[in-house]
């Protein structure tokens, strides 16, 4: 008997449970209602709020504006469509992009930024914007692998989470370090001098 | 190409099952794990090449959501390894020596070793798979064989 036959053999003994497939069936038949209810959940977290010390002057009146610029997404740059809408104090984008592979993307997001001096709230500018955008990102592959990108640097952290569903990697770009504190799929801290938890 | 689900469950379910314990070592997450891929697969706007393609995107989804069910923190309270294999029916005692020499390995050797011998895959396929380099699986595979064969001694023959 070969190795790969005793391996077989040894391993034919893992069988499902008899009534696995049942439940796989009415699963996938529940399943639409519970995705509706997720896709809700993930519009509602979509709005991420920057306050930081920026000094960048902003344009009171930036209104509705549309810019094609060049992003960097899941490590390759490519054109993109950004829509900025400001109402108040508030700025919301929309940034629009293909990736190489065909397949159309798009990001939402905005808030508002406090100001140095007069800590008063004020819509983000696109260059803060644009900087946002520019930072290291986490997604979640369909295949269940995990991945950070920044700029053209991509890493698979996978198998990077320890017990408590935690990774805590280095990115670098230029002469900036992140330390990325990343949550299994509960978001990620960032910080450029240490992590943070 | 997409199968339809009853027919993709018949001919893949216990593969994939076999595999994600491999990951993960416990019959309920393995079971989760499964489930989820096959949900995936059924909600999923995929298209797939071939046969092939769909065993391959199988497989690798159930090996990623099994490390995955290895992170979440209500895995307490399941029925452990050992009580598991006191529920299975080997053929032969060196098939239960062999199967718990593999489950005492790590994880990262495991994962190799199942899929060159259970699932016939080539080093490319493994290393697409899982995401590391050829070499890189030639150096796991070389050294879960010799954890294999100084656990089971002549039960295990030196591969060529």
């Amino acid at each position: 008997m070969t190795n790969k036959e005793k391996y077989k053999q040894a391993f034919s003994v893992l069988h499902t449970s008899e009534d696995f497939t049942m439940e796989v069936e009415k699963m996938a038949k529940l399943n639409n209602v519970k995705r509706n209810k997720m896709l809700t959940a993930a519009a509602a977290i979509a709005l991420c709020v920057i306050v930081g010390g920026s000094t960048t002057a902003y344009a009171a009146n930036l209104g509705n504006i549309q810019r094609q610029i060049q992003i960097w997404f899941k490590g390759d740059q490519t054109d993109a469509i950004m829509n900025i809408k400001t109402t108040g104090n508030t700025a919301e984008y929309e940034v629009i992009c293909e990736h190489e592979n065909g397949t159309v993307h798009s990001m939402h997001g905005g808030g508002v930024a406090l100001d140095d001096k007069s800590a008063e709230a004020r819509p983000l500018t696109e260059e803060e914007i644009m900087e946002h955008l520019n930072e290291p990102n986490v997604f979640y592959e369909d295949d269940g692998s995990a991945w950070v990108y920044f700029y053209d640097q991509k890493m698979e952290i996978t198998d990077k989470f320890n017990d408590d569903g935690v990774c805590r990697v280095q990115v670098q770009h230029g002469d900036i370090t992140y330390y990325m504190t990343i949550y299994y799929q509960q978001g990620w801290h960032m910080n450029t001098d240490k992590y943070v938890d | 190409m997409k199968k339809d689900l009853k027919k993709l469950m018949e001919c893949y379910q216990q593969n994939l099952y076999a595999v994600a314990f491999n990951v993960c070592k416990s019959k309920e997450d393995a079971e989760d794990a499964v489930q989820e891929t096959f949900l995936q697969y059924y909600t999923g706007n995929y298209i797939f090449e071939s046969e092939q393609h769909i065993r391959a995107w199988l497989i690798r989804v159930t090996i990623n959501k099994a490390k995955n069910a290895n992170r979440t923190f209500w895995r307490q309270n399941k029925m452990s390894l050992e009580e598991y294999m006191e529920t299975l029916t080997f053929e032969t005692l060196e098939s239960e020596h062999l199967f718990e020499a593999v489950m005492a390995m790590p994880q990262k050797y495991r994962i190799v070793i199942h899929l060159f011998y259970y699932e016939d895959y080539s080093i490319k396929e493994i290393a697409d798979s899982l995401h590391i380099s050829e070499s890189n699986v030639k150096v796991r595979l070389s050294r879960g064989r010799t954890m294999l064969k100084s656990m089971l001694q002549e039960e295990w023959d030196d591969d060529k």
